[in-house]
């Protein structure tokens, strides 16, 4: 009777895991739907009716492929700004107790209590004329991303253990750059990876903020991905949708294997 | 190889935060070549004093010479100073060869002579096997090692350990302190040695600095400690003696108690003073002999130490005194005490050698 009563699932439990898979469930079955909408002639007739073709996918390639591309190199140079700006500034945070610090933090954190569509409207109040070049839309993603970069890197920098290690280096002989470069930097390596391609990842994805800062000649593929929703056809979206995913579900897995779960994830 | 270094601490002082000082004069000189352990409870100060030698931490007054030359501001990384954290604080993300090599890296040696100086080391210290291991697959001891290799690999004026042995298996640390202090003749390296270990710092030590709250309390060898502890704090740190008040009753000799007297290693003129009783001391009558010259010791707890038991209790006239049996006594019962025949009691406060 007792073994029986052990052996019997806690019902919290089940109603949890229940919860647990629907919530997967909601969340996974877009997926195999985006993949038949893609593949199907002629969707409004129903699940590939007119058989199964890859023309949508080539017509939504050739549609984003110049915004894919443009996506890219913007991430890649958000990525190399957040870096120049946001490293020291993680260093900072961690390791000086200075006066104005906690005011550099909630500087830093500012923008993840504001809506991005409000950080865009003021950096077009702030600099009309920077909006042509592109200029505000790279702004905008580095102001957007650098408080992921930097609340992913501060804790790897402040581990007493590194600081520790550093010192015995200086007692070697290191120097402060020989110890960047031979101690500290080693020794964050998952961290600093880990905010790299999450900084990548949100470039490549955000909508907010880019919506109002695009310019016809410097338009990122999430932009595009909505215009095909309203102007194209449903089987082009969705061509383009699974195209996007392609671009972003590999870096989210890497996140996740060099342990995303301690990262601020958005 | 750099000729190891004598270390003078000239009224040295640091606080972390003003007015509230971790380290207070701090007066003592380390020879070249000795081993100086530095003892005393945890936030004594000890390990703030190897951070002002290694030059992390810079004295808020006072003097640090080194080889009789003032160190000043000078950076950590010029002052030629080994420094082993409690930690380790092994780079874990190379291996033994590159951590012991590190030094040697960053002052930019040829690299032959780097190739030639690691193997030295890492035959010194025993763990030229491990050389390709990284240092993440080690055992508490194999990291000790690694991390005194990469600390004398730059040939360091003056080595510094931290608590070296507080992060091993207690049944190796007694073999590994051997073996250490083997290492660190052969090496012939000046060293600090900071331990919280009373047993350790009598093991290990040329000299032994007691601290309590920043200060110096005793500097001396560790038979001087043990003999003629300066105070009641360093007499009750060494060997875990009770300070009792004793009367002189004539040369070399105390009253402890009524009926209880016993020798001294100093002559003290003074009436009144302070002995140190340690376990070995006393003893209960032994049935048969007269306890005509005999003081009364009331048993208030008895502890079973394997070959017999240490028994503390009242020594009736002077205070509380723990005395080793080897027979159960009943607690609460009267027993005959004396000092055990032929043994002279340490006098307290005497700082003579």
């Amino acid at each position: 009777m007792a073994r029986q009563r052990q052996r019997a699932t806690d019902p919290v439990m089940a109603i949890g895991q229940g919860f647990t898979l629907a919530a997967v469930i909601l969340c996974l079955a877009p997926m195999p739907l985006l993949i038949v909408v893609a593949t199907t002639a002629n969707w409004p007739l129903g699940f590939w009716a007119g058989g199964i073709t890859i023309n949508w996918l080539r017509e939504g390639w050739e549609t984003v492929r110049p915004y894919a591309f443009f996506s890219v190199r913007l991430a890649c140079i958000v990525l190399v700004i957040d870096l120049a700006v946001g490293l020291p500034a993680a260093w900072l945070i961690a390791r000086h107790n200075f006066i104005g610090r906690q005011a550099l933090v909630a500087l830093i954190n500012l923008p993840l209590a504001i809506p991005g569509i409000a950080i865009a409207l003021a950096l077009i109040l702030a600099y009309p004329l920077a909006r042509a070049s592109g200029l505000l839309l790279l702004l905008g993603q580095v102001i957007y991303t650098l408080p992921f970069l930097v609340a992913t890197l501060a804790p790897a920098l402040a581990q007493p253990a590194l600081v520790e290690r550093e010192a015995v280096a200086r007692t070697l002989g290191a120097s402060a750059v020989q110890r960047l470069w031979h101690v500290t930097l080693p020794s964050i390596r998952s961290a600093l990876l880990a905010a790299l391609i999450l900084v990548f990842t949100l470039s490549m994805g955000e909508f907010n903020v880019s919506f109002f800062l695009f310019t016809p000649l410097n338009k990122t593929l999430p932009i595009e991905l909505y215009s095909a929703y309203i102007t194209n056809r449903v089987e082009v979206a969705a061509s383009i949708t699974l195209i996007f995913l392609l671009f972003v579900v590999p870096a989210a897995v890497a996140i996740e294997r060099l342990g995303g779960s301690k990262i601020g994830q958005a | 190889m750099t000729v190891a270094a004598s270390v003078v601490f000239d009224h040295i002082f640091y606080a972390y935060a003003p007015g509230r000082p971790v380290v207070e004069d701090v007066c003592f000189e380390v020879q070249p070549g000795e081993i100086v352990v530095l003892v005393g409870p945890s936030g004594c100060g000890k390990s703030t004093l190897l951070r002002l030698v290694a030059g992390l931490l810079i004295p808020t007054a006072g003097r640090l010479l080194m080889d009789g030359n003032d160190t000043g501001a000078l950076p950590p990384d010029r002052r030629l100073v080994g420094w082993v954290p409690q930690s380790y604080a092994l780079f874990e993300h190379l291996n033994v060869r590159d951590n012991v090599a590190f030094g040697l890296r960053m002052h930019r040696a040829p690299r032959q002579e780097i190739a030639r100086r690691v193997n030295e080391m890492l035959d010194l210290c025993r763990i030229t096997e491990l050389a390709d291991r990284p240092v993440t697959q080690l055992s508490g001891g194999q990291r000790q090692r690694v991390a005194i290799a990469r600390a004398l690999a730059v040939s360091p004026r003056v080595l510094l350990l931290d608590e070296p042995l507080a992060a091993l298996d207690p049944q190796l640390r007694a073999a590994i302190r051997a073996d250490l202090q083997a290492l660190l003749r052969a090496s012939g390296v000046t060293t600090l040695f900071v331990t919280h270990d009373q047993v350790e710092a009598l093991a290990i030590a040329d000299h032994v600095a007691v601290l309590r709250a920043g200060r110096v309390e005793q500097f001396g060898t560790p038979q001087t400690l043990w003999q003629s502890p300066a105070n009641p704090f360093v007499a009750e740190f060494f060997g875990g003696a009770t300070v009792l008040p004793a009367q002189r009753v004539g040369p070399n000799r105390v009253r402890l108690a009524p009926g209880v007297e016993a020798c001294t290693s100093l002559d003290d003129h003074a009436t009144a003073l302070h002995v140190a009783v340690r376990a070995g001391d006393l003893e209960i009558v032994p049935d048969g002999e007269s306890a005509a010259h005999a003081g009364r010791l009331v048993p208030t707890a008895s502890e079973f130490t394997g070959d017999g038991f240490k028994v503390t209790g009242e020594l009736i006239g002077a205070g509380t005194v723990t005395l080793l049996h080897d027979r159960p006594v009943v607690l609460g019962h009267t027993y005959p005490v004396r000092v055990r025949p032929g043994r002279t009691i340490c006098v307290v406060g005497q700082n003579q050698r």
